[in-house]
């Protein structure tokens, strides 16, 4: 073993100047190429930790007018964006990889006529919420078509229950809509639900909104509402606002549907409206896609780099066997094998892709602190030097192999007669 | 005693449809020290007895015996291990390797046998200083003379102490004076006990050997 790599040190010092650019070629074929190796796992690993962020939390979906004015944002914000038929659709499109979460809100002013006849007022935000938001706001599964109150929000309602009829005065439109009578909230003729006060120790004290403007509603003011009521809701009524977030169903799952999803969302608001998730997940992915470009470029440089160095190898080794003819031959006649003159020959050609494979691979990782990914600085990956290993072992064996099989006439006997 | 028995031995070339039948039915027999001269035309089957005999070519058919092995039954590594502590080449054209330093030309057979840096360069000193070319080591083969050259490949020859000399036209490429320092040379390792079986056209060569032995025809 000593001798074979003292004999390749050899015929690598004879041919040093030639070496040396094959050295400085495969470096920077190997830098580049472990350098858009590590941009990409980095990416990959950075999108794969959002993603799984993704899965297991909820991603709330926003959205905002076009013109970025904020006044016209405000108004145009308190105005329904995924309506409940756009809903439906989504969940019936979406319901076996996507958890929906789901809140219409409408805010109603009710003013009460006191004894002395004058009038006092309280808000009330009704919340249609679908299963998969309660739950998940409350901690408990609700009963069938069941309405919750919050606190001050289940006094308001008992005093419209108390109340005369007629004696609960609408003061402005769209206040007093939803009237509390025999137990029920009645959303139109024929159309009510029951509601009992929502149960201490729920999870929640105050729900984010989440679209357009971002403001906390207090449950204590809330009556909460199954959302397929929002079937016999008045449709000329006016709705404030909708909350809405996605989950993925399968934590395991690392393909995203969210472009996807929110395309159809914005092809139903006929494009009215910028809708955008507030993750950076769609930030990242994004830039990943505009950074993959950059290294699909840099990796076809990389490969053309390698595969001259390749071809130049061939050339070469075409040259050096047709010196060398002699040599092997001699080699032969004092006791090597056709194998031990082949590892002489492989030896040299991985022990000088290696060099140039091994300074690509130390510049990359000294240069990757250098470069930055979709998120943060390139991370150096140590399995990266298996790859070079292996292209190294196997471009070498190539190489000999195909300049082996150009040189003809190699066999000992002859090529001693010859000489 | 017997080195080297050889019986019935045939090789053919075959070139396209014609079958070239170089040696029919060649036998021979080498005592253990003799220094043999092989003697003829070219083309006669010289070259390829001794290709045969130093393992690096096989016989179609027939007998080769080596200290009782039958070489012909060996294998390519088997063959390779022969070639390498059996016996010991030296040629017309001296084949030394122009890339490699005279004492690397040396210490060739040494290396392939595994021995260790350190010794082969003992080793070749000791051989050189022996050819009459001590201090040469660090030189290129092209800084020596032919008959230097030749020498040189002598002592790679019998670098790891050999049992047989194959020598093909040791002299053919130097001039008288040269010739003779090899064949004095090559007589001295042959009182030494080393057996040395030589290719020559020369007569006056040939008379260096104990026995000479013609061959015409492919046959002795």
């Amino acid at each position: 073993m000593r001798y074979l790599l003292y004999r390749v040190w050899k015929q690598m010092w004879n041919n040093r100047r030639i070496y040396w650019l094959i050295i400085f070629e495969m470096a920077v074929g190997i830098f580049v190429l472990v350098t858009c190796l590590n941009l990409t796992f980095t990416n990959r690993e950075v999108l794969a930790r959002y993603r799984q962020e993704m899965a297991e939390g909820m991603i709330p979906i926003q959205w905002e007018v076009g013109e970025r004015d904020k006044e016209a944002e405000y108004e145009n914000a308190s105005r329904l964006v995924i309506d409940y038929d756009g809903y439906l659709q989504l969940e019936r499109e979406y319901e076996k990889e996507l958890n929906l979460y789901y809140t219409v809100v409408v805010l109603e002013t009710c003013f009460f006529e006191g004894k002395q006849g004058e009038l006092s007022t309280a808000e009330v935000w009704y919340l249609f919420m679908n299963d998969n938001m309660f739950e998940k706001c409350f901690g408990f599964a609700r009963e069938n078509d069941q309405a919750y109150a919050g606190r001050r929000a289940y006094k308001s309602l008992s005093k419209m229950e108390r109340a005369e009829e007629g004696t609960v005065k609408a003061a402005m439109r769209g206040s007093n809509e939803f009237m509390a009578r025999h137990g029920k909230i009645w959303f139109s003729k024929g159309c009510g639900v029951e509601y009992k006060e929502i149960p201490a120790g729920e999870k929640t004290e105050y729900i984010d909104r989440t679209s357009g403007i971002t403001e906390q509603i207090l449950v204590e003011d809330c009556v909460i509402c199954p959302i397929n009521f929002m079937d016999d809701f008045n449709a000329g009524e006016e709705t404030d606002d909708v909350i809405f977030m996605v989950q993925n169903k399968n934590m395991e799952d690392q393909s995203s549907l969210l472009p996807e999803l929110l395309n159809k969302i914005s092809d139903m608001q006929d494009g009215r409206y910028i809708i955008y998730v507030s993750d950076e997940y769609l930030k990242m992915e994004k830039r990943a896609q505009e950074q993959d470009n950059l290294v699909r470029m840099f990796l076809a440089v990389s490969i053309v780099t390698l595969a001259i160095v390749t071809v130049s190898m061939i050339g070469i080794l075409l040259i050096a066997l047709q010196k060398r003819k002699k040599t092997a031959a001699v080699a032969f006649a004092f006791g090597a094998t056709e194998v031990r003159n082949f590892l002489e020959l492989f030896g040299e050609v991985f022990l000088l892709f290696l060099t140039g494979g091994g300074l690509g691979v130390l510049f990359s990782a000294v240069a990757a602190s250098g470069f930055s990914g979709i998120a943060t600085e390139i991370a150096f990956y140590p399995i990266c030097v298996v790859y070079v290993l292996v292209f190294c072992l196997v471009t070498s064996a190539g190489c000999c192999l195909i300049a082996l099989a150009g040189v003809k006439n190699r066999e000992p006997i002859k090529v001693l007669k010859e000489l | 005693m017997q080195i080297i028995t050889i019986k019935n031995l045939v090789k053919t070339y075959q070139s396209g449809d014609a079958k070239n039948e170089v040696l029919k039915d060649v036998c021979l027999e080498v005592n253990k020290g003799e220094f043999i001269a092989i003697m003829g035309r070219s083309g006669c089957g010289k070259s390829t007895l001794l290709n045969i005999m130093g393992g690096m070519d096989l016989a179609d058919r027939g007998s080769y015996l080596f200290e009782g092995m039958q070489v012909s039954d060996f294998n390519r590594r088997q063959l390779a291990h022969f070639r390498n502590k059996k016996v010991g080449f030296v040629f017309q054209a001296f084949h030394l390797l122009p890339e490699f330093s005279i004492i690397d030309n040396i210490s060739l057979p040494l290396g392939y046998a595994g021995a260790k840096s350190g010794q082969r360069k003992k080793r070749a000193k000791q051989l050189l200083e022996m050819v009459g070319l001590a201090g040469r080591e660090t030189g290129r083969p092209f800084q020596l003379s032919g008959g230097e050259q030749q020498r040189v490949a002598i002592a790679r020859a019998i670098s790891n102490q050999p049992e047989v000399l194959l020598a093909d036209e040791p002299t053919g490429s130097l001039d008288e004076e040269n010739g003779i320092k090899i064949m004095q040379l090559l007589k001295t390792l042959n009182g030494q006990g080393l057996t040395i079986i030589m290719v020559t056209h020369d007569k006056k060569v040939a008379e260096y050997a104990d026995r000479i032995i013609y061959m015409a025809d492919g046959k002795i």
